[in-house]
């Protein structure tokens, strides 16, 4: 039984997190800028993803909509990185998202905490 | 520092990752063939990048992949993400279309064989056509139906999950019709020759396309197609056959045809091979004379040559689903 309540509560999780993941993205490279391991270690120890191999598929698809750009970063000594920023356009989504979620997270909080 | 701009780096950039990193990489590559090849890179490069920055800070190959997740998890959701759908793999496809190839092959073959295909004796003086199938043993008349038994275990094989079920069931199947060719070449054996052709493409196309990195070039089909011509060309230059007029020619230029078509991985042209196959066959039937054979195996193994590229070109063409 509890096995299967950590899987529903794994399965909510995961739904949850494919509907912001992008979002949340858009706001730690509002920031500054990131390379792929980097931003991928940051959404994990925050718990706003649990699947890593999700990250580079999502940034692919949010290079061709222009929210994020690349470059690679060649330093003389170390790893070539490939590094990336959030654009106007991923700025714009990520301003039209910050009250969308907010009214989201108020009504779900209402609902959830007082029945 | 440097910077570049917004521009792939060459493979040559990143170190040597270990084997189980290297083998990760290769399946998401591969479950990703039918993407356009800029965003299978772009998706690719992200994950190699990923596991060199990982690597190079200490983390076991082990947990770094099993962050990641598995291929075949990562290759459904980089699939998702790029609105690909789900990818039928292009040589299990082939091997069913080879399989049903095989089938249709023999059937018309039996059916050639006992219901059409007739002989021709001298009575008295006088000749006499009769059926093929008439002055043998009605025994061996049904034992021309096995083959196309065999070969229907050919399409039950395609459509199992196991590839070792599937490529020992192929195999035997491949093995057995060679053996009916061989053991009955006396009577009627040879007529099974492109049969028994089309059942070794169903092991060696789908084994080929699996195996391959980049799709077929075409040099084998392109070889194989052109033979006949250099057999002629052997025959003309040491005098056994003597080309007489412009229908000589036909010999040694269809081949040359059928193999350009082949020589391009495109559905018409393989369609045209197996239709000139198919009716390079019917005009031995309906020859009725002892180039019958000749006309059937040629025709044949044109039809099976053409039924093999035809998998080849039936490959999801590359899509840009980011594209508006």
């Amino acid at each position: 039984m509890m096995h299967s309540m950590d899987e529903l509560g794994d399965r909510i999780a995961t739904n949850l997190r494919k509907g912001v993941l992008e979002f949340c993205v858009l706001a730690l490279l509002a920031e500054q800028e990131m390379y792929g391991l980097e931003l991928a270690d940051t959404l994990v120890q925050r718990g706003l993803t649990a699947s890593e191999g999700s990250l580079y598929p999502l940034l692919a698809r949010m290079r061709h909509a222009d929210l994020v750009t690349t470059r690679w970063d060649t330093p003389d000594r170390g790893r070539p990185r490939r590094y990336y920023a959030i654009t106007t356009t991923g700025r714009e989504h990520l301003a039209t998202f910050g009250p969308i979620w907010r009214t989201i997270r108020a009504g779900v909080d209402d609902l959830v905490e007082h029945p | 520092m440097t910077t570049h701009p917004d521009v792939p780096l060459p493979d040559t950039s990143v170190p040597d990752l270990p084997a189980p990193a290297r083998d990760w990489l290769t399946e998401v590559e591969r479950g990703l063939g039918d993407a356009d090849e800029a965003d299978r890179r772009e998706v690719v490069d992200g994950f190699r990048a990923h596991l060199g920055d990982a690597l190079a800070e200490g983390r076991e190959v082990d947990d770094v992949l099993t962050s990641l997740g598995s291929s075949r998890t990562v290759i459904a959701q980089t699939r998702q993400e790029l609105g690909l759908g789900e990818r039928r793999d292009p040589a299990a496809t082939a091997s069913r279309i080879l399989a049903l190839a095989t089938v249709g092959l023999s059937l018309l073959t039996t059916i050639v064989m006992i219901l059409i295909a007739p002989a021709r004796s001298v009575r008295d003086g006088e000749v006499v056509w009769t059926l093929l199938t008439q002055g043998m043993n009605p025994w061996t008349t049904f034992v021309c139906i096995l083959p196309t038994a065999a070969a229907s275990l050919l399409v039950l094989a395609s459509r199992t999950s196991s590839a070792a079920v599937r490529t020992g069931v192929t195999l035997g199947v491949a093995v057995a019709l060679s053996a009916w060719v061989l053991l009955a070449m006396a009577s009627v054996g040879w007529f099974w020759m492109p049969t028994a052709l089309t059942a070794w493409l169903c092991l060696v196309v789908p084994w080929r396309m699996r195996s391959a990195r980049h799709p077929s070039r075409g040099i084998g089909w392109v070889f194989a197609a052109v033979l006949p011509a250099v057999w002629v060309l052997a025959a003309v230059a040491t005098g056994a056959v003597q080309l007489g007029g412009p229908g000589s020619l036909l010999p040694l230029l269809a081949p040359l045809l059928a193999a350009l078509c082949l020589s391009i991985r495109a559905r018409l042209t393989s369609a045209l091979v197996i239709i000139a196959g198919l009716a390079v066959m019917m005009i031995g039937v309906v020859s009725a004379d002892l180039l019958m054979l000749g006309f059937w195996v040629v025709g044949g193994c044109y039809v099976a040559l053409g039924c093999g590229r035809w998998t080849q070109a039936v490959q999801a063409p590359a899509r840009r689903p980011f594209a508006a």
